[in-house]
């Protein structure tokens, strides 16, 4: 049975990002997601793909960012994966949904940034998080009709 | 970050001219913009009719400018695709920035 997989291997720079989300785009559309969706999609891997960037290698380049994309069964998986810092296991333990709470009358108070993980809870149906042998793994799960594949 | 832009009324409208507002975007967004606040721009009509992505990096950069201006400024969005809507609607952002299909019809709502 084909299951369709890439992967595509970033260095840890930020002008670097653009292309692993470009491509998990492409792939997503490539299996049949929407646009909508595909772009959604996008928008994860490039936050995930910051946070190794920024957290794991505090914005040192010529590291490696491993994005692994794979279809089963309807259900897309997404894994993120850097040999950098790692972050806290803990941190996908509570909900972040409440930092997408924007209060109008507050702007000044309201923080520029830290809404990266709380997207990605909106938009995907799953998030992991392992740290194992001096690799992270930051693995994302979502269920898309696609069109070729119902 | 490229922009062009020009002033109607007491607004100036900055178009966007870069398809993507990223991390790698977003600093040199807000550099751009806090130079034309610093000539004396307040009010701004934010065309983004051209990008077709955007991350937390990229909205929140577009709040800072927001948070620089402050209640006397005014910063408009116009020209979301779908998806960068989405965004804005997904991060509550629809909810504090004042959104129109076009520059032209933001410009009619409040010129």
């Amino acid at each position: 049975m084909y299951l369709p997989r890439m992967t595509v291997i970033v260095e840890s720079r930020l002008d670097c990002v653009t292309l692993a989300g470009a491509v998990v785009r492409a792939f997503c559309i490539a299996s049949g997601a929407s646009e909508m969706e595909s772009g959604q999609v996008e928008v994860c891997i490039m936050e995930a793909v910051n946070n190794c960037v920024v957290h794991a290698y505090h914005s040192e380049p010529c590291h490696a960012i491993e994005v692994v994309a794979s279809l089963q069964e309807g259900e897309f998986r997404f894994e993120v994966c850097d040999q950098g810092k790692p972050g806290n296991p803990e941190m996908l333990r509570r909900s972040r949904r409440h930092l997408l709470d924007l209060d109008p009358t507050s702007l000044q108070a309201t923080p520029e940034s830290g809404r990266g993980l709380a997207i990605i809870e909106s938009i995907m149906d799953g998030m992991e998080y392992v740290s194992t042998a001096g690799k992270n793994c930051f693995s994302m799960t979502k269920r898309i009709t696609c069109k070729t594949h119902k | 970050m490229k922009i062009e832009n020009k002033e109607v009324g007491r607004y100036l409208v900055v178009k966007i001219l870069e398809p993507r507002m990223g991390a790698d975007r977003a600093a040199s967004f807000k550099d751009e913009m806090c130079k034309l606040i610093d000539q004396g721009h307040m009010a701004f009509v934010l065309d983004l009719s051209e990008v077709n992505f955007i991350d937390s990096t990229g909205l929140g950069a577009i709040l800072s400018i927001l948070k620089r201006v402050g209640k006397s400024g005014d910063i408009i969005v116009t020209g979301t695709s779908d998806t960068v809507g989405s965004m804005f609607k997904l991060t509550r952002m629809d909810r504090v920035f004042q959104m129109f299909p076009t520059v032209d019809e933001a410009l009619a709502a409040r010129v």
